[in-house]
């Protein structure tokens, strides 16, 4: 028993500490390159440790540092207590969210088998669900207790648009757990390791892609970034955090980095195969053909671990580049694309997999 | 009276469907960056011979190459002995539309002209960079050619020319805080960049001026002339 506490306290601390805190950092800068390349630039280089830039990587450090040193306010009118938890509840939201991603297959060592997962939660659907919800809370409460207008504004802009796309989120993922018949995290991951025809992998992609087609912009709505980023609207509406400045700000700002690699995580293993490399298995690679590669089973284990980090990182950048790239929705439009087009579709789609289900 | 337009806007099902602009927008701007990436990268592994990555110029250290007509800060030719071109004769101040040139004439008998400026200020802070004192001067002394167009500072007698740094205007880019406490002439090599050999005078002699400068002082002791160092 104590075993298994001490693991689950190693996992978390190497999930949290080595995998996303790491990679959110590193997503701040990467956004900040990314877009440059994007637009022909070169982007941050100047800071400098003994003159070595390294790529800009420095101005990870020199905005922590920023953010750290500049004054804590809270405005005289707002509700303090209200007001202080507010980012952590995002951060807590989308920190939480990664204990049932399962990042590889389970491995046994000396005997015992280890499953790369934090919790192996039997309802590790509706867990996914119940704290990507959480994030609600988060923009609600920094609108409300700031006691500012524009800032309450913002918040509910962000309640009816997060909540108006939680409800396709859930909607387009029904799909899937009728195709996979579990809702458990490793059993979804673990049925798309089988083909069609022995080469088409039955990835989540394959065998709901409208669901991956609603579910991506839904889930990109639930982070509030560009193209749905109406709850804060820096440009010109402002929003929610409004009132929030130093390192407050800076922990939504890592809450919102957190969220995109929890969404890609989430995007890789419900649609991509989670750790799942097509055509290995646990044996080695078996093609269609019936050609076989046999490989030790340490480099099996291998592969799909890197497997499911180069997923990651292939849907982290994707989401850059969606952010990069498309402008913001009128508010209005949003709602419509939501409620009017998305959602029907949504539940076209649960209807339609179920009836082939069924036959 | 108004006129009422009538535009359709029914979207066709392409456009509603999002999907297929969102997805030329993501190629467009994919492309560049795997475009540009690649470029980045050839040159980080030493091919420098292809384009580059990005139009970035890393300004204070590489200066875009500025247009020769362009007109930038002033500068009054010299004469190969070191003597100013300039010969007082007052055509660009009457020219300036800003009056922002004053000058203070005097007699110079070792000089054809047989006159001199005693001192030439101009005040930036009033100027336009019209370029109309340019085209006045009947000696081509006056030019706008020195390309230098960093002119900041927090005091506004730091924006009043004078002849010295009118002859020579290098010194005016060694402001910046980096080169604050050094001398000019360690300062300027490292400037060289900058390309600013057309303004670098072989000499410069105002020692025509110091004799006339002490008659004006003794003349006004304890003021300081008006126009004058």
């Amino acid at each position: 028993m104590l075993f298994e506490i001490l693991l689950a306290l190693v996992k978390v601390v190497v999930i949290l500490l080595g995998v996303i805190l790491p990679l959110a950092a590193l997503l701040t800068w990467a956004e900040r390159k990314q877009s440059a390349v994007m637009q022909d630039r070169i982007g941050a280089n100047r800071a400098d440790i003994l003159g070595l830039r390294v790529w800009g990587l420095f101005n990870i450090l020199a905005d922590g540092i920023k953010a750290f040193s500049k004054e804590d306010w809270v405005p005289p009118f707002a509700n303090r207590f209200l007001f202080n938890i507010a980012p952590f509840v995002g951060l807590f939201a989308a920190m939480v969210t990664f204990a049932v991603i399962p990042f590889g297959p389970p491995l046994t060592i000396g005997g015992r088998e280890i499953a790369l997962q934090v919790a192996d939660l039997n309802v590790g659907f509706l867990y996914i669900l119940a704290f990507g919800s959480m994030g609600v809370y988060s923009v609600v409460l920094a609108g409300w207790a700031s006691n500012n207008k524009f800032a309450q504004l913002g918040a509910m802009r962000g309640i009816s648009q997060m909540i108006s796309y939680e409800v396709v989120l859930g909607l387009s993922l029904v799909g899937i757990v009728l195709v996979t018949g579990s809702v458990r995290l490793p059993e979804i991951v673990a049925a798309q390791g089988q083909h069609w025809f022995g080469w088409i992998p039955k990835w989540g992609v394959f065998t709901q892609p409208l669901a991956f087609l609603l579910f991506l912009p839904a889930a990109i709505a639930e982070t509030k970034r560009v193209p749905f980023d109406i709850p804060e609207g820096e440009s010109e509406i402002i929003g929610y955090n409004l009132e929030y400045s130093g390192a407050k700000f800076a922990l939504f700002l890592l809450g919102e980095f957190m969220e995109i690699v929890v969404l890609a995580a989430l995007v890789t293993t419900l649609f991509f195969g989670g750790w799942q490399v097509p055509w290995l298995a646990d044996t080695g690679f078996v093609l269609g053909n019936g050609a076989t590669l046999d490989l030790a089973p340490a480099l099996v284990a291998v592969l799909r671990l890197g497997s499911f980090l180069l997923k990651l990182l292939f849907f982290c950048w994707l989401q850059l580049l969606i952010r990069w790239t498309l402008p913001r929705f009128r508010f209005d439009h949003l709602l419509r694309l939501g409620w009017k087009e998305m959602l029907p579709l949504a539940l076209l789609n649960v209807v339609v997999t179920a009836f082939v289900m069924l036959s | 009276m108004a006129r009422f337009v009538n535009v359709d806007r029914q979207a066709t099902l392409k456009t509603a469907l999002y999907y297929p602009a969102v997805w030329t927008g993501l190629w467009i701007t994919a492309r560049h960056f795997f475009v540009n990436m690649g470029r980045h990268t050839l040159h980080a592994i030493g091919l420098k011979g292809g384009k580059p990555g990005s139009t970035t110029l890393q300004y204070p250290e590489v200066m875009r190459p500025l247009p020769r007509v362009l007109r930038s800060l002033h500068r009054i030719k010299v004469h190969e002995d070191g003597r100013p071109k300039c010969t007082a004769c007052m055509l660009c101040e009457t020219a300036c539309p800003d009056f922002c040139i004053s000058i203070t004439p005097m007699e110079h008998d070792g000089s054809p002209e047989e006159k001199a400026p005693a001192e030439f200020r101009i005040d930036l802070d009033r100027c336009c960079f019209c370029g109309f004192c340019v085209e006045a001067c009947p000696k081509d002394a006056i030019y706008m050619d020195t390309q230098i167009m960093e002119i900041s500072s927090d005091r506004r007698e730091n924006f009043i020319l004078r002849l010295p740094e009118l002859l020579d205007p290098r010194p005016l880019l060694c402001t910046g805080p980096e080169f604050r406490g050094k001398s000019v002439e360690k300062v300027l090599p490292h400037l060289s960049w900058r390309r600013l050999d057309h303004v670098t005078p072989v000499r410069v002699d105002l020692s025509y001026r110091t004799e006339q400068l002490a008659r004006l002082h003794a003349g006004n002791p304890g003021t300081r002339p008006a126009g004058l160092e």
